[in-house]
Protein backbone atom coordinates (compact mmCIF):
# COMPACT_ATOMS: atom_id res chain seq x y z
CA UNK A 1 0.00 0.00 0.00
CA UNK A 2 3.17 2.23 0.96
CA UNK A 3 4.06 1.29 -2.79
CA UNK A 4 1.31 2.28 -4.08
CA UNK A 5 1.15 5.52 -2.52
CA UNK A 6 4.81 6.54 -3.12
CA UNK A 7 4.40 5.67 -6.88
CA UNK A 8 0.84 7.84 -7.03
CA UNK A 9 2.82 10.68 -5.70
CA UNK A 10 5.98 10.43 -7.64
CA UNK A 11 3.48 10.22 -11.13
CA UNK A 12 1.14 13.14 -9.61
CA UNK A 13 4.55 15.44 -9.05
CA UNK A 14 6.26 14.61 -12.48
CA UNK A 15 2.25 15.34 -14.46
CA UNK A 16 2.70 18.79 -12.54
CA UNK A 17 6.13 19.48 -13.15
CA UNK A 18 5.58 18.88 -16.93
CA UNK A 19 2.78 20.83 -16.83
CA UNK A 20 4.30 23.75 -15.51
CA UNK A 21 7.39 23.62 -17.93
CA UNK A 22 5.04 23.45 -20.45
CA UNK A 23 3.07 26.54 -19.76
CA UNK A 24 6.94 28.13 -19.01
CA UNK A 25 7.50 27.06 -22.60
CA UNK A 26 5.08 29.03 -24.43
CA UNK A 27 4.75 32.66 -22.97
CA UNK A 28 3.69 35.24 -25.66
CA UNK A 29 4.15 38.96 -24.16
CA UNK A 30 3.07 42.07 -27.33
CA UNK A 31 5.60 44.85 -26.57
CA UNK A 32 6.02 47.51 -29.64
CA UNK A 33 4.61 45.18 -31.58
CA UNK A 34 7.05 42.49 -30.59
CA UNK A 35 5.58 39.31 -29.76
CA UNK A 36 8.23 37.57 -26.96
CA UNK A 37 7.80 33.80 -26.51
CA UNK A 38 9.84 31.87 -23.86
CA UNK A 39 10.54 28.26 -24.94
CA UNK A 40 12.33 25.89 -22.32
CA UNK A 41 13.84 29.27 -20.29
CA UNK A 42 15.15 30.58 -23.87
CA UNK A 43 12.76 33.89 -24.83
CA UNK A 44 12.15 34.22 -28.29
CA UNK A 45 11.20 37.44 -30.49
CA UNK A 46 9.07 37.91 -33.00
CA UNK A 47 9.22 40.35 -35.50
CA UNK A 48 6.37 40.85 -38.31
CA UNK A 49 7.26 42.74 -41.38
CA UNK A 50 5.78 43.27 -44.72
CA UNK A 51 7.26 42.69 -47.79
CA UNK A 52 4.87 41.64 -50.61
CA UNK A 53 7.78 42.71 -53.15
CA UNK A 54 10.23 40.67 -51.50
CA UNK A 55 13.33 39.17 -54.14
CA UNK A 56 16.10 37.92 -51.73
CA UNK A 57 17.02 36.34 -48.79
CA UNK A 58 20.31 36.48 -47.57
CA UNK A 59 21.60 35.15 -44.47
CA UNK A 60 24.93 34.68 -42.42
CA UNK A 61 23.00 33.03 -39.15
CA UNK A 62 22.20 29.32 -38.30
CA UNK A 63 18.28 30.30 -39.68
CA UNK A 64 15.39 28.06 -40.60
CA UNK A 65 13.54 29.59 -43.42
CA UNK A 66 9.92 28.25 -44.03
CA UNK A 67 7.93 29.36 -46.98
CA UNK A 68 4.15 28.82 -46.31
CA UNK A 69 1.13 29.64 -47.97
CA UNK A 70 -0.43 32.72 -46.65
CA UNK A 71 -0.88 36.77 -47.16
CA UNK A 72 1.19 38.01 -49.64
CA UNK A 73 4.76 39.70 -48.36
CA UNK A 74 3.96 38.48 -44.42
CA UNK A 75 7.29 37.65 -42.93
CA UNK A 76 7.44 36.98 -39.23
CA UNK A 77 10.94 36.33 -38.04
CA UNK A 78 11.71 34.90 -34.31
CA UNK A 79 15.24 35.37 -32.67
CA UNK A 80 16.54 34.81 -28.84
CA UNK A 81 15.88 37.65 -26.87
CA UNK A 82 19.33 38.07 -25.73
CA UNK A 83 20.17 37.99 -28.99
CA UNK A 84 17.81 41.25 -30.29
CA UNK A 85 20.06 44.07 -30.27
CA UNK A 86 23.21 42.31 -31.54
CA UNK A 87 20.91 40.79 -34.58
CA UNK A 88 20.10 42.71 -38.31
CA UNK A 89 17.28 41.20 -39.43
CA UNK A 90 15.82 44.08 -41.61
CA UNK A 91 14.43 44.56 -45.51
CA UNK A 92 16.43 46.24 -47.65
CA UNK A 93 16.90 47.29 -51.23
CA UNK A 94 12.91 49.10 -51.46
CA UNK A 95 11.64 45.90 -49.65
CA UNK A 96 13.49 43.60 -51.63
CA UNK A 97 15.92 42.16 -49.70
CA UNK A 98 15.35 40.70 -46.63
CA UNK A 99 18.88 40.28 -44.62
CA UNK A 100 19.57 37.98 -41.72
CA UNK A 101 23.07 38.73 -40.05
CA UNK A 102 25.19 40.63 -37.12
CA UNK A 103 24.69 44.09 -36.23
CA UNK A 104 27.87 45.59 -37.47
CA UNK A 105 27.48 48.85 -35.31
CA UNK A 106 27.29 47.14 -31.79
CA UNK A 107 30.44 44.96 -29.93
CA UNK A 108 29.15 41.02 -30.23
CA UNK A 109 28.60 38.71 -27.14
CA UNK A 110 31.35 36.40 -26.41
CA UNK A 111 28.54 33.98 -26.15
CA UNK A 112 26.19 33.27 -28.87
CA UNK A 113 22.69 32.21 -28.42
CA UNK A 114 22.23 31.10 -32.01
CA UNK A 115 22.92 27.85 -32.72
CA UNK A 116 21.25 25.15 -34.97
CA UNK A 117 19.28 24.22 -32.29
CA UNK A 118 18.08 27.57 -31.27
CA UNK A 119 18.18 29.54 -34.46
CA UNK A 120 16.55 32.58 -35.83
CA UNK A 121 13.28 31.44 -37.58
CA UNK A 122 12.05 33.19 -40.88
CA UNK A 123 8.44 31.85 -41.78
CA UNK A 124 7.65 33.49 -45.37
CA UNK A 125 4.42 34.06 -47.68
CA UNK A 126 5.72 35.36 -50.97
CA UNK A 127 5.84 34.35 -54.97
CA UNK A 128 8.20 36.84 -55.94
CA UNK A 129 11.65 35.12 -54.50
CA UNK A 130 13.82 35.20 -56.53
CA UNK A 131 17.28 34.73 -54.85
CA UNK A 132 18.65 33.20 -51.70
CA UNK A 133 21.85 33.36 -50.79
CA UNK A 134 23.05 31.84 -47.07
CA UNK A 135 26.56 32.23 -46.17
CA UNK A 136 25.39 30.75 -42.62
CA UNK A 137 23.84 27.25 -41.64
CA UNK A 138 20.29 27.15 -43.30
CA UNK A 139 17.56 24.79 -43.40
CA UNK A 140 15.05 25.95 -46.01
CA UNK A 141 11.75 23.92 -46.08
CA UNK A 142 9.33 24.63 -48.64
CA UNK A 143 5.37 23.89 -47.83
CA UNK A 144 4.18 26.26 -50.70
CA UNK A 145 6.26 26.00 -53.65
CA UNK A 146 5.69 29.40 -54.97
CA UNK A 147 8.97 31.28 -56.70
CA UNK A 148 9.69 33.96 -59.39
CA UNK A 149 10.59 32.46 -63.05
CA UNK A 150 14.04 32.64 -61.94
CA UNK A 151 15.38 31.31 -59.12
CA UNK A 152 19.16 31.54 -57.29
CA UNK A 153 20.50 29.92 -54.84
CA UNK A 154 24.16 30.09 -53.73
CA UNK A 155 25.20 28.37 -50.41
CA UNK A 156 28.60 28.88 -49.07
CA UNK A 157 28.26 26.86 -45.94
CA UNK A 158 25.55 24.75 -45.07
CA UNK A 159 22.61 24.71 -46.80
CA UNK A 160 19.60 21.88 -46.18
CA UNK A 161 16.59 22.00 -48.81
CA UNK A 162 13.46 20.17 -47.96
CA UNK A 163 10.55 20.20 -50.51
CA UNK A 164 8.16 18.21 -52.52
CA UNK A 165 9.32 20.36 -55.68
CA UNK A 166 10.49 23.70 -56.72
CA UNK A 167 9.24 25.42 -59.61
CA UNK A 168 10.99 28.62 -61.11
CA UNK A 169 9.62 28.51 -64.64
CA UNK A 170 12.55 29.72 -66.70
CA UNK A 171 15.44 28.46 -64.38
CA UNK A 172 16.60 27.08 -61.00
CA UNK A 173 20.01 27.87 -60.44
CA UNK A 174 22.24 26.22 -57.70
CA UNK A 175 25.90 27.72 -57.11
CA UNK A 176 27.45 25.58 -53.99
CA UNK A 177 30.85 26.07 -52.39
CA UNK A 178 29.71 24.34 -49.30
CA UNK A 179 27.69 21.27 -48.31
CA UNK A 180 24.19 21.52 -50.06
CA UNK A 181 21.97 18.60 -49.39
CA UNK A 182 18.32 19.10 -51.38
CA UNK A 183 15.60 16.58 -50.79
CA UNK A 184 13.29 17.81 -53.12
CA UNK A 185 11.33 15.24 -55.36
CA UNK A 186 10.99 17.70 -58.71
CA UNK A 187 12.45 20.50 -60.01
CA UNK A 188 10.19 22.33 -62.51
CA UNK A 189 11.79 24.44 -64.55
CA UNK A 190 12.71 24.80 -68.22
CA UNK A 191 16.22 25.75 -67.52
CA UNK A 192 18.24 23.50 -64.53
CA UNK A 193 21.88 24.52 -63.93
CA UNK A 194 24.17 23.16 -61.20
CA UNK A 195 27.33 24.54 -60.21
CA UNK A 196 29.37 22.80 -57.46
CA UNK A 197 32.61 23.51 -55.82
CA UNK A 198 31.92 22.09 -52.32
CA UNK A 199 29.36 18.56 -51.47
CA UNK A 200 26.16 18.78 -53.53
CA UNK A 201 23.49 16.21 -53.29
CA UNK A 202 21.06 16.51 -55.71
CA UNK A 203 18.02 13.79 -56.32
CA UNK A 204 14.68 13.44 -57.93
CA UNK A 205 13.10 14.50 -61.48
CA UNK A 206 13.06 17.36 -63.82
CA UNK A 207 11.19 18.70 -65.98
CA UNK A 208 13.94 20.75 -67.22
CA UNK A 209 14.69 20.90 -70.75
CA UNK A 210 18.04 22.14 -70.68
CA UNK A 211 20.46 20.94 -68.03
CA UNK A 212 24.16 21.93 -67.07
CA UNK A 213 26.34 20.47 -64.06
CA UNK A 214 29.61 22.01 -63.39
CA UNK A 215 31.35 20.28 -61.06
CA UNK A 216 35.17 21.11 -59.26
CA UNK A 217 33.92 19.25 -56.36
CA UNK A 218 32.13 16.14 -54.94
CA UNK A 219 29.04 15.39 -55.94
CA UNK A 220 25.91 13.10 -55.74
CA UNK A 221 23.34 13.37 -58.21
CA UNK A 222 20.80 11.48 -58.94
CA UNK A 223 18.09 12.59 -61.76
CA UNK A 224 15.74 11.75 -63.84
CA UNK A 225 15.07 13.65 -66.92
CA UNK A 226 13.48 14.13 -70.22
CA UNK A 227 15.30 16.94 -72.01
CA UNK A 228 16.48 18.41 -75.06
CA UNK A 229 20.09 18.96 -73.83
CA UNK A 230 22.25 17.69 -71.22
CA UNK A 231 25.89 19.22 -70.84
CA UNK A 232 28.25 17.86 -67.50
CA UNK A 233 31.71 18.89 -67.19
CA UNK A 234 33.10 17.25 -63.96
CA UNK A 235 36.51 17.63 -63.06
CA UNK A 236 35.59 16.55 -59.55
CA UNK A 237 35.04 13.06 -57.83
CA UNK A 238 31.48 11.47 -56.19
CA UNK A 239 28.83 9.69 -58.69
CA UNK A 240 26.73 11.82 -60.86
CA UNK A 241 23.98 9.35 -62.41
CA UNK A 242 21.09 10.33 -65.14
CA UNK A 243 18.24 8.60 -66.10
CA UNK A 244 15.46 8.65 -68.62
CA UNK A 245 15.76 10.70 -72.11
CA UNK A 246 18.13 13.21 -73.57
CA UNK A 247 18.33 14.70 -76.96
CA UNK A 248 21.39 15.75 -76.72
CA UNK A 249 23.99 14.61 -74.53
CA UNK A 250 27.58 16.16 -73.61
CA UNK A 251 29.60 14.64 -70.59
CA UNK A 252 33.42 15.83 -70.27
CA UNK A 253 35.00 14.63 -67.16
CA UNK A 254 38.25 14.87 -66.21
CA UNK A 255 38.25 14.16 -62.59
CA UNK A 256 37.60 11.28 -60.66
CA UNK A 257 33.75 11.39 -60.70
CA UNK A 258 31.50 8.30 -62.01
CA UNK A 259 28.93 9.20 -64.47
CA UNK A 260 26.32 7.21 -65.20
CA UNK A 261 23.96 8.08 -67.97
CA UNK A 262 23.89 4.37 -69.25
CA UNK A 263 20.27 4.32 -68.05
CA UNK A 264 19.70 7.64 -70.61
CA UNK A 265 18.46 6.69 -73.69
CA UNK A 266 19.47 2.92 -73.45
CA UNK A 267 22.78 1.36 -73.10
CA UNK A 268 25.66 1.68 -76.05
CA UNK B 1 15.83 -29.40 -90.79
CA UNK B 2 16.46 -26.88 -93.37
CA UNK B 3 14.60 -23.99 -91.80
CA UNK B 4 16.14 -25.11 -88.33
CA UNK B 5 19.80 -24.75 -89.82
CA UNK B 6 18.62 -21.16 -91.23
CA UNK B 7 17.29 -19.92 -88.25
CA UNK B 8 19.84 -21.31 -86.03
CA UNK B 9 22.46 -19.91 -88.98
CA UNK B 10 20.81 -15.92 -88.63
CA UNK B 11 20.63 -16.85 -84.76
CA UNK B 12 24.43 -17.03 -84.56
CA UNK B 13 25.33 -14.15 -87.16
CA UNK B 14 22.89 -11.70 -84.58
CA UNK B 15 24.69 -12.59 -81.90
CA UNK B 16 28.28 -12.35 -83.48
CA UNK B 17 26.81 -8.70 -85.21
CA UNK B 18 25.44 -7.63 -81.94
CA UNK B 19 29.05 -8.51 -79.87
CA UNK B 20 31.70 -7.13 -82.76
CA UNK B 21 33.13 -4.42 -80.98
CA UNK B 22 32.14 -6.29 -77.30
CA UNK B 23 36.07 -6.09 -76.27
CA UNK B 24 36.10 -2.24 -76.68
CA UNK B 25 32.74 -1.65 -75.63
CA UNK B 26 33.48 -3.14 -72.16
CA UNK B 27 36.62 -1.49 -71.59
CA UNK B 28 35.22 1.94 -72.74
CA UNK B 29 31.90 1.24 -70.17
CA UNK B 30 34.35 0.36 -67.22
CA UNK B 31 36.21 3.85 -67.79
CA UNK B 32 33.96 5.90 -68.46
CA UNK B 33 31.40 4.76 -65.77
CA UNK B 34 34.41 4.27 -63.34
CA UNK B 35 36.68 7.31 -64.21
CA UNK B 36 39.84 7.34 -63.19
CA UNK B 37 42.65 9.56 -62.17
CA UNK B 38 44.40 11.43 -64.99
CA UNK B 39 42.32 10.70 -67.82
CA UNK B 40 39.75 12.88 -69.93
CA UNK B 41 36.38 11.55 -70.84
CA UNK B 42 33.89 12.90 -73.60
CA UNK B 43 30.79 11.45 -74.33
CA UNK B 44 27.97 12.50 -76.42
CA UNK B 45 24.26 11.64 -77.74
CA UNK B 46 21.98 12.71 -80.20
CA UNK B 47 18.33 11.98 -80.28
CA UNK B 48 15.93 12.59 -82.57
CA UNK B 49 13.70 14.73 -80.63
CA UNK B 50 10.97 13.67 -82.67
CA UNK B 51 10.91 9.69 -82.68
CA UNK B 52 13.45 9.50 -79.39
CA UNK B 53 15.45 7.19 -82.17
CA UNK B 54 19.25 7.78 -81.77
CA UNK B 55 20.82 9.53 -84.05
CA UNK B 56 24.71 9.20 -82.76
CA UNK B 57 26.54 8.40 -79.80
CA UNK B 58 30.17 9.75 -79.37
CA UNK B 59 32.89 8.50 -76.90
CA UNK B 60 36.00 9.87 -76.40
CA UNK B 61 38.91 8.71 -74.24
CA UNK B 62 41.97 10.34 -73.50
CA UNK B 63 44.69 9.68 -71.01
CA UNK B 64 48.18 10.09 -70.11
CA UNK B 65 50.39 7.81 -67.81
CA UNK B 66 48.50 4.87 -68.05
CA UNK B 67 50.56 2.54 -70.19
CA UNK B 68 48.59 -0.49 -68.68
CA UNK B 69 45.10 1.09 -69.83
CA UNK B 70 46.75 1.64 -73.76
CA UNK B 71 48.09 -2.01 -73.47
CA UNK B 72 44.41 -3.42 -72.80
CA UNK B 73 42.92 -1.10 -75.59
CA UNK B 74 44.99 -2.43 -78.07
CA UNK B 75 44.39 -6.21 -77.25
CA UNK B 76 40.78 -5.10 -77.14
CA UNK B 77 41.21 -3.85 -80.86
CA UNK B 78 43.02 -6.69 -81.94
CA UNK B 79 40.48 -9.28 -80.27
CA UNK B 80 37.51 -7.80 -82.06
CA UNK B 81 39.15 -6.87 -85.33
CA UNK B 82 38.18 -10.35 -87.06
CA UNK B 83 34.62 -9.00 -86.87
CA UNK B 84 35.65 -5.23 -88.16
CA UNK B 85 34.56 -4.66 -92.03
CA UNK B 86 37.46 -2.51 -91.95
CA UNK B 87 40.72 -2.12 -90.48
CA UNK B 88 43.43 0.26 -91.06
CA UNK B 89 46.45 -0.19 -88.50
CA UNK B 90 49.79 2.14 -88.87
CA UNK B 91 52.31 2.50 -86.69
CA UNK B 92 54.70 5.58 -87.04
CA UNK B 93 57.71 5.65 -85.04
CA UNK B 94 56.52 5.61 -81.39
CA UNK B 95 53.10 6.14 -82.29
CA UNK B 96 50.54 3.36 -82.85
CA UNK B 97 47.11 4.22 -85.04
CA UNK B 98 43.78 1.79 -85.73
CA UNK B 99 40.89 2.73 -87.16
CA UNK B 100 37.96 0.04 -87.28
CA UNK B 101 35.15 0.15 -88.82
CA UNK B 102 31.75 -1.54 -88.77
CA UNK B 103 28.17 -1.79 -90.40
CA UNK B 104 24.81 -1.73 -89.35
CA UNK B 105 25.08 0.37 -87.23
CA UNK B 106 28.19 2.29 -88.56
CA UNK B 107 30.80 2.35 -85.64
CA UNK B 108 33.98 3.91 -86.70
CA UNK B 109 36.34 3.23 -83.42
CA UNK B 110 39.78 4.61 -83.01
CA UNK B 111 43.23 4.25 -81.27
CA UNK B 112 46.24 6.30 -80.76
CA UNK B 113 48.80 5.17 -78.33
CA UNK B 114 52.07 6.77 -77.82
CA UNK B 115 54.27 6.37 -75.10
CA UNK B 116 51.87 6.10 -71.99
CA UNK B 117 49.29 8.29 -73.87
CA UNK B 118 46.28 6.86 -75.26
CA UNK B 119 43.43 8.44 -77.30
CA UNK B 120 40.42 5.87 -77.97
CA UNK B 121 37.39 7.32 -80.07
CA UNK B 122 34.44 5.31 -80.49
CA UNK B 123 31.52 6.93 -82.77
CA UNK B 124 28.12 5.07 -83.33
CA UNK B 125 25.82 6.39 -85.95
CA UNK B 126 22.66 4.57 -86.06
CA UNK B 127 21.15 6.80 -89.01
CA UNK B 128 22.13 9.87 -91.26
CA UNK B 129 21.20 12.69 -89.94
CA UNK B 130 18.34 14.75 -92.21
CA UNK B 131 20.10 17.58 -93.44
CA UNK B 132 18.31 21.05 -92.00
CA UNK B 133 17.02 23.25 -95.02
Amino acid sequence: MRRVIFVAVMVIGVISSATAQNRDAYVVRVKDGVITTSENGLEYDTQIIEAPDLEEIVSHLPVVVTLVDGREGHIEISYPKVEAEYLRCKVYDNGKSLIIGRNGDVEQPKRSYISEHTPVRVTLSVTTLRSIANMGDMSLNIEHDSFDKWLNIVNSSTLFINASSISAEDKIELVNHGTMTCHVDNWRTENLMLTNAGYLFVEGTTTAKYIEQNSIGIDSTNLEVDCSKLEVISTGSGVIEYRGTADEVNITSMGQATIRTSELNGQM
Amino acid sequence: MKRLLIICSLLIAGVTSSHAQEHIDALLTRDIEGNRHGMTLRSAVKRDPETGEIIKRVYELSAIDHKSLAKEFIEAFKRDRESADVWDESENGSIYNVTAVWQNPKRVYSLAVGGSMVTVYAQTIYREEKQSK
